[in-house]
Formats: C-alpha cells, sequence, structure tokens
C-alpha cells in the first residue's frame, strides 16, 4: 500500500475512536446541561426530595411523592431510585445463579455437540426485542405469578375480616402478599432477568474458559474430584471475570426501559415488597418526557432524572471494569 | 446510476409527513385515537388527495407537539391548560379550539366480583386520593382497593384528576397503564381493581361492569350506559356527572384541507361514525 492510504486508514480509524469517546461525552454534557435547569435556588435540591403536606386527619407529614403534573408539581427522586434497584437488584441476583450456572454447564460439563446448540440459543435470547419479553411479561408472566398469589392474598383477607387473624400477627411474608397487586416489582425484575441473562453466561463463560487447564489439572492430580475441582479451583480462579459479568448485568439491568412500563405497573411506592408496584427511572422518562412542554421544570427534572441514571450506571460499570484490571494483574 | 441516486433521494424526501400540503398529521388522546383513525379513512376515501396521518401518545404529548410545531392538528380528551395556551400563544400563534364530540368517563370494576352496585362523587374521589382504601367503606365485601389509572401524558387522567379529584393528588399506588385498553384488561383480570377511561372502551365488554356515578348525596346514581348502549341526553344534559368534550386543537388559522377536514367531522356523517364508535355525538345533531 502507498503511504497516502496507510495514512488514510491510521487516521480513520483514530477517528472511529476518538468519535466514540466525543460521543459518550457530549451525550453526557447534552443530559447534564438540560437537566441543570431545573435548579434555580439553591434551596431547590430539596424538591427532589420530598415536601410537606397535610394528610386527610390534618397532620402535617414529610411525603415522599412523584405526581409531576399539576399545579404544584412533585418531583421526588427517592421513590424512583427505590423503583430502580427494586427491579435492577432481585434481576441481577438472578441472572447472577442462573447465568453462572449456565456458563458452568457450558464450560466443564457439556459436551461439545450440546454446547453446538446451546451457545447459538442463548446468542437468540439475547436478540429477542426487550418490548417483546415486556409484552410476554405484561400478559403471561403476570397472570402466572397472580395464579398463585391472588388465592394467598383472598385467603389472609377473609380471615383478617373474620377475626381469625389479626393486623400486627401478620408475617412479613404475609404482610407482602396481602399488600401484592398483579402487576409488581418482581414481574419486571423476572423480564429483565431474562434480558440480562445472555449477558451474564457469555461473560461468564469465557471468564470460565480462561482459567488455564493446568490448574484443572493440578486440581485432580492432587485427588480432587469433578465438582471439587469445579466449584474451589476453577470458579474462585475466575471470579474477577465471573463477579465482572455480574456486575454488568445490574448495570444493564438499571437501564431497562420497556419491560418495566409494561409489566411493574408504575406506581410511585418506596417500598421493600417485590410484590407491590414500583416506579422506575427508566419508566417516568419514557413514559412522561413526550408531554412536558420544553423549557419547564418538569421537563428539566426528567433530564435530571437521566442524569442520576447515567451517574449510577456509571459507577456500576467502572466498578466492573477496575475488578477486571485487577485480576489480570492478580493471576499468575 | 447517479440520476437514480437523485431520483431515489427525492422520493425518500417526498415521503417525510406532515409539512406537505395535502397532509395532515394528527397527534394525541389515546381516548380519540381509533374515532379519529375512522374519520380520517372515510375522509381519505372521499378525498384522495389529503394524507391523513393519526397517531396516538396522549393528549399531553399532542398539545406538546402542537407547542414544538412538530403536528398540525392536536387531539385532546380535556381542554388545554392556561399555561399551555400561554406557550402557544408566545410563538404568535392562536389557539383555535373545536369540540368535534362528547364522552362519557366510564368508571369500571371487575365484572365477575362486582364489589360495589353504585358509587357517589365523593367516594370516587376518596378511592382514588387514597382515603379510602378498602371496598367494605364503600358498601361492598371487604377486600383492598387496587386503584388503575392513565399516565401523566394522558387527557383522561388530567380531566379524572380536575374533575373528580378537584386537583388533589392521585394516591402513590395507582398503578399507570399506558392506555384504556389496558386498563380494561387490567380490572378485567383484577377481583379488587377499580379503573376508568371513555366508556367507549367498555361498552361491549362483558368481563368489567360500568358503575352508576350518582353527582351528590341523596341524589340517583347514573350510568351512561343503557344496556350495552350510551344513552346520550344523559351526557349532553350533564346528568351523568363525569360528561366531557372531546377537542381537535390548531395553532393558528386552519388551511383549507383541514377546513375541509373538521366540516366532515362536524357533518352528520362524521357524527354518525362517533355514535357508531359509541362516542356521543356534539348536542343538536
Amino acid at each position: 500500500m502507498d503511504l497516502f492510504s496507510e495514512r488514510f486508514f491510521e487516521n480513520g480509524v483514530k477517528v472511529c475512536g476518538f468519535a466514540v469517546l466525543a460521543l459518550l461525552v457530549l451525550i453526557f454534557l447534552f443530559v447534564a446541561k438540560e437537566g441543570l435547569g431545573a435548579f434555580g435556588k439553591v434551596g431547590d435540591i430539596y424538591r427532589f426530595w420530598g415536601h410537606w403536606d397535610t394528610n386527610w386527619e390534618g397532620k402535617k407529614e414529610y411525603l415522599h411523592s412523584w405526581q409531576s403534573t399539576g399545579d404544584v408539581p412533585k418531583l421526588s427522586f427517592l421513590p424512583l431510585i427505590s423503583g430502580t434497584f427494586m427491579v435492577a437488584v432481585p434481576a441481577a441476583i438472578f441472572a447472577a445463579l442462573l447465568g453462572t450456572g449456565v456458563a458452568i454447564f457450558l464450560s466443564e460439563i457439556a459436551p461439545r455437540a450440546v454446547r453446538e446448540v446451546m451457545k447459538p440459543a442463548l446468542e437468540m435470547l439475547a436478540s429477542i426485542p426487550s418490548v417483546v419479553i415486556g409484552f410476554f411479561c405484561m400478559v403471561v408472566l403476570a397472570g402466572l405469578l397472580w395464579n398463585s398469589v391472588e388465592p394467598m392474598q383472598t385467603h389472609i383477607g377473609d380471615a383478617l375480616f373474620d377475626g381469625s387473624l389479626k393486623e400486627a400477627n401478620l408475617s412479613l411474608y404475609q404482610k407482602w402478599i396481602y399488600d401484592a397487586t398483579r402487576f409488581n416489582a418482581l414481574v419486571g425484575a423476572l423480564g429483565v432477568t431474562i434480558v440480562i441473562l445472555p449477558l451474564v453466561a457469555s461473560l461468564s463463560e469465557e471468564a470460565l474458559r480462561a482459567v488455564p487447564q493446568e490448574l484443572r489439572h493440578a486440581s485432580y492430580a492432587l485427588g480432587a474430584g469433578r465438582w471439587q475441582t469445579i466449584l474451589f479451583v476453577v470458579v474462585p480462579a475466575a471470579i474477577r471475570g465471573v463477579g465482572r459479568s455480574w456486575l454488568l448485568g445490574l448495570g444493564r439491568g438499571l437501564g431497562e426501559t420497556m419491560i418495566v412500563v409494561m409489566a411493574t405497573g408504575n406506581a410511585a411506592v418506596i417500598t421493600l415488597n417485590p410484590f407491590q408496584s414500583v416506579r422506575t427511572m427508566t419508566a417516568t422518562i419514557a413514559a412522561e418526557l413526550g408531554a412536558v412542554d420544553q423549557g419547564g421544570l418538569v421537563y428539566h427534572t426528567l433530564f435530571l432524572v437521566g442524569c442520576g441514571l447515567f451517574i449510577i450506571t456509571f459507577f456500576v460499570n467502572f466498578g466492573a471494569q477496575k475488578l477486571l484490571r485487577k485480576g489480570m494483574g492478580a493471576q499468575r | 446510476m447517479n440520476r437514480t441516486k437523485l431520483f431515489a433521494g427525492l422520493f425518500a424526501l417526498a415521503m417525510i409527513p406532515s409539512a406537505h400540503a395535502g397532509q395532515i398529521a394528527i397527534k394525541g388522546s389515546d381516548t380519540m385515537v381509533i374515532l379519529s383513525q375512522k374519520w380520517a379513512e372515510t375522509f381519505m376515501k372521499l378525498n384522495p388527495a389529503t394524507k391523513i396521518s393519526i397517531t396516538g401518545g396522549g393528549t399531553g404529548t399532542g398539545i406538546a407537539a402542537l407547542i414544538n410545531n412538530t403536528t398540525n392538528l392536536a387531539n385532546a380528551s380535556r381542554q388545554v391548560a392556561p399555561a399551555e395556551r400561554a406557550q402557544i400563544q408566545k410563538g404568535g400563534k392562536k389557539l383555535l379550539e373545536i369540540p368535534v364530540a362528547m364522552d362519557a368517563l366510564a368508571v369500571v370494576v371487575n365484572g365477575k366480583s362486582a364489589p360495589v352496585k353504585a358509587l357517589t362523587m365523593q367516594m370516587l374521589m376518596g378511592i382514588y386520593t387514597g382515603q379510602i382504601n378498602d371496598w367494605k367503606e364503600v358498601g361492598g365485601r371487604p377486600g383492598r382497593i387496587v386503584r388503575y389509572c392513565r399516565e401523566s401524558n394522558s387527557g383522561t387522567y388530567e380531566y379524572f384528576k380536575e374533575h373528580v379529584l378537584m386537583k388533589k393528588d392521585y394516591a402513590p399506588d395507582c398503578q399507570g397503564l399506558p392506555g384504556t385498553a389496558a386498563v380494561a384488561e387490567a380490572v378485567s383480570k383484577d377481583g379488587r381493581g377499580i379503573g376508568y377511561g371513555g366508556v367507549a372502551y367498555f361498552g361491549k365488554r362483558s368481563d368489567v361492569r360500568v358503575v352508576p356515578i350518582s353527582p351528590g348525596p341523596g341524589k340517583q346514581a347514573v350510568s351512561p350506559l343503557q344496556g350495552t348502549k350510551v344513552v346520550f341526553p344523559l351526557i349532553w344534559k350533564r346528568v351523568y356527572p363525569i360528561s366531557r368534550f372531546l377537542y381537535m386543537y390548531k395553532a393558528g388559522a386552519l388551511t383549507p384541507e383541514e377546513q375541509k377536514f373538521v366540516n366532515y367531522v362536524k357533518s352528520p356523517a362524521g357524527q354518525k361514525i362517533v355514535v357508531d364508535t359509541e362516542y356521543i355525538p356534539l348536542p343538536g345533531k
């Protein structure tokens, strides 16, 4: 190749690399700039925490609520952040358990013929559009879960009514079931699990395959059995890569939008009950951004929500990166 | 080769909607989307030169699009708020408000478990603001009330908040669903659910029951339906307490095409489509 072509390709590739970096920075700057428009005075930060209100009995109470329409918008971020984690954390845990199991199966146990079928199937799971999965959750999963929960709820309700059960004596689980709704955080979390699973499984599998064969051979040579080797030698050796895949799964789950909009019920409630309806940051932005007038308080606040989400996801992914870098130095 | 590319590019450009003569873009109310589509279909059959595109997204989205000049007309199931009106005037345009039909905002409960036989406006407000949390407090079998509502971009949501909740906030555990059809689906599957929306979405369904509403203490409860058909005089005379107008809005003057479409909508033929879609025609038609 002549000098011109070489220079052309080299510079072209450099531009691509820097363009990606520039894109990231510019997107963040745009979102941050629009988000900062939500602050007028220094004291405005408290409006995003909560507000005082008088309840039906005339008592004053401090509420964290999100009601963005009306004469006085209530814009507390707390229920949104709570909702986001109520969906993403259980999803990340389920995906970690299932995904690591799949990864161990694929890398240590499965014969090659099975691998050849399962890996493409996993990729295909990843390529299902999340709106389709959200629809599946809304129509099928929510119904299935409700068929198990509702009879229990009716039973508890009847028992409370005829006095055989006192409200103060309910166990935590019973209280959770009594407050349950058909669209809830758990249904959303299950949907997000389906979306995160291929990511966690494939990254964990790579980490497990990267463990050198010598370690396995050494373990067998010392008399360990197959499962002893897998659980106490291979997985600990790969734990940095596997842990990183869990964190990346969490990061992906934090940003999931379509599934939570359709399946979680979108109620801005602060709760630890997975059977209750929650409202995530992503669903709020998706549902409300189309209808606000550009330049108003709620418009800027929604960008601030996006900014907050950006920062949370950034820290999760950053943590994942640090984990990997440490791992590469620490091994061998 | 170059000429083909040029024509392909021009062809693609011609596909961009809404800014064209002969093209009308209408965005907004989910309540009105089916009605609007039927109007557009029949109008386009009579006037093949005009292309009308209808999208939903909620009244809020439609009015925002009107403010941002990304649509020609906006469908709305509530009136424009003063703040929104000011935004449009700021752009130098006068807001044109066109009532095109009426609607009864029906309140529904599950058809099988039917927790209540009727409700008063006061009870309805109490239920949706979180003051009343159990069906036994409003005369039904004991059980927690599960509230279904729309998202904040919905005109139905806003109208309900202003006229039934008297501008109070919704209870935080009201579940926001994307459209009235979703509300109907959810209430049909939830024995303790309550929901609201344009009566057209509920009239023919047997798995939800429309609840008669009484306008005040001591007054008789009124249902917008008799059997499965809506009774128009109840809405025209506001005997059914939650009756509302449906509007089309334009920022500025109507173009000749748009004027033709609006005339069609308000004509007897257009109002007949309103009746067929189970909405209520304008009074006096």
